[in-house]
């Protein structure tokens, strides 16, 4: 008796086996890929389960202003480029006429602008576009260490080419670069003297040591001034408009690179 | 007595018995027709990465991308790829946030809430995503009705914790998905105050742990990757999805993000045991939407098995 139930119970167990066993997976047999650019020719005007126009309608009357009209285009590029060189000289300008604050030089960074400004009209939700981030002016104070890693730091990047992270965008500093070597090194119009501190102004992301910027993290941070380097943009643009003055600009040379 | 009870027992075994095979029988009959429409399932994974609160087209003067991309463009897109396909999997590989006015202005909410009605089943956190800080994501998580993967952002000792997931399982059509999510190391990218106490852990340890998870104990038919580590770099060791694919044996899909690079179509590479593994990623500012296309049969195997000749690289026009 006591084998029969025995034997049901495998029984049992073998159909309970079976079933799990039996538990559907699957096996990929093949696959397609294909990635779709989203186009011109993509309509907006269906997508109707969203109403964007309460948040749109708040933003577009202050984004739609025209605050400048440029002459040229202009892009970030390496070793220099009309665009970072155009903002670091802006953002030096306001450091120091506008905000009354001491700075020998400026730094930014090329990846930290996010658009390129166009020909033409410049509204201020361009100005958003270009720089997004919520990054304030900082000043700090570098030895002669800290410079040294700073100017070794541009000097690497002006090798880079073919990306929008390559190149440093400066303000008040010339650099020529004959090879591996750094030939000649000018922080406005007195050479480098290592001997001396400076003040550069740039970014709280950067002086953080964001985008590798190592030499900033010991540096003496001296201020932040809490004005938004945006805003910074968006003055300075609203400032040349009053004075009936287009954006034009072109290479100074302020990097120099030779084999 | 006893020999009733035994009686009583046996037939009751019997019963159970009859019943069961009875049970199975019945059932595969009843499933005769279902399972002949279930014998292949097709699963469209459609996903995204780095769109940067690019909800509206891209301005007309635009120089590279004039009137092009937008989330609201992606939505209607999706819209349509709904109503031909049956199975589709939505998801994103992190930094939503950044990028346009509505981020300035909304924090995030216009983000959430448009990915919210577009359905999407999973996103994972990109560095920008940490722009507000840790606060600032949370107080926009009510936005978003998808869940957050992040496999290798510890958050226990930050105010996000248990607002994210170390893992998630999805039931598609059939198909159970295991989904895990990898981020970018933060310090250097993104300032301490805004990430606080998160702890960073390693992205290939982590990931080989819960994809092991996913395909060997929960028996998942597809593992899926959502990662921001970026795509490839110059520097040979920096953590990246290619990488990553040499790395993993039971990852099946890597979709990725950070490196904002465009593909005409998924990458295929081999993985540490030599399977083929899936890697694709769609650009950035909602300019691409990345699709794979995956066609599953019923087999008595967990082994998935990405056979080179049945592989089809096919592109579709583009719509």
């Amino acid at each position: 008796m006591k084998f029969s139930i025995y034997k049901h119970i495998l029984l049992i167990g073998f159909v309970v086996l079976i079933t799990l066993s039996c538990k559907p997976s699957y096996k990929v047999t093949h696959i397609n890929s294909s990635n779709t650019a989203i186009e011109n020719n993509l309509s907006t005007d269906n997508f109707s389960e969203f109403d964007l126009s309460q948040y749109k309608n708040k933003i577009d009357k202050q984004m739609n202003e025209v605050i400048s009209n440029s002459k040229i285009e202009m892009d970030v590029n390496s070793p220099e480029g009309l665009l970072g060189n155009f903002i670091c000289d802006l953002t030096l300008f306001t450091t120091r006429q506008l905000l009354k604050k001491d700075a020998d030089f400026c730094i930014l960074n090329n990846g930290g602008f996010r658009t390129s400004l166009p020909k033409g009209d410049i509204t201020v939700g361009k100005i958003f576009e270009l720089m997004p981030f919520d990054n304030q002016l900082v000043i700090l104070e570098l030895d002669s260490n800290q410079m040294i890693e700073l100017i070794n730091y541009i000097k690497q990047k002006s090798f880079l080419s073919n990306s929008r992270k390559a190149g440093v965008p400066i303000s008040g500093m010339r650099i020529s670069i004959i090879g591996a070597d750094i030939y000649r090194v000018f922080i406005g119009t007195k050479e480098f003297d290592n001997s001396k501190k400076y003040k550069v102004v740039t970014t709280n992301y950067l002086a953080n040591g964001g985008d590798q910027m190592n030499f900033f993290k010991n540096a003496n941070h001296i201020e932040n001034t809490n004005v938004l380097l945006r805003d910074a943009i968006i003055d300075y643009l609203k400032l040349l408009q009053k004075q009936k003055i287009s954006l034009d600009a072109e290479l100074d040379g302020r990097i120099e690179v030779s084999e | 007595m006893e020999e009733l009870k035994y009686q009583n027992r046996r037939s009751f075994f019997k019963k159970m018995f009859y019943g069961s095979v009875a049970t199975l029988f019945l059932n595969s009959f009843s499933f005769l027709p279902k399972k002949k429409k279930q014998s292949t399932i097709k699963l469209t994974i459609l996903h995204t990465n780095d769109m940067h609160s690019h909800i509206d087209p891209f301005d007309s003067n635009d120089k590279n991308y004039p009137n092009q991309g937008g989330m609201i463009k992606i939505a209607e897109l999706i819209k349509t790829i709904r109503k031909q396909e049956e199975n589709v999997l939505l998801l994103d590989a992190g930094d939503i946030f950044q990028g346009t006015p509505y981020f300035n202005y909304f924090k995030g909410e216009v983000e959430f809430k448009l990915m919210s009605i577009m359905q999407y089943d999973a996103s994972t956190m990109g560095n920008h995503d940490f722009d507000n800080g840790l606060k600032g994501f949370k107080n926009m998580l009510p936005h978003a009705n998808f869940p957050f993967i992040c496999s290798n952002y510890n958050f226990d000792n930050t105010i996000l914790k248990n607002k994210t997931h170390k893992f998630k399982i999805i039931q598609k059509g059939g198909l159970k998905i295991g989904l895990l999510g990898l981020g970018i190391k933060l310090e250097g990218l993104v300032p301490k105050e805004l990430y606080g106490a998160t702890e960073y852990l390693d992205p290939y340890s982590t990931a080989n742990h819960y994809a092991d998870l996913l395909k060997n104990k929960h028996k998942c038919d597809l593992v899926i990757c959502l990662s921001h580590l970026g795509y490839n770099y110059n520097e040979k060791n920096k953590p990246s999805d290619i990488n990553l694919s040499k790395k993993t044996s039971n990852i099946d899909v890597i979709i990725g993000g950070h490196t904002h690079t465009f593909l005409n179509e998924a990458t295929i590479k081999k993985n540490a045991i030599d399977k083929k593994i899936v890697i694709n990623q769609a650009g950035w500012g909602a300019l691409n939407l990345g699709r794979i296309d995956f066609y599953f049969s019923k087999k008595k195997s967990q082994q998935i098995d990405l056979d080179a000749h049945t592989f089809c690289t096919k592109n579709y026009a583009k719509i």
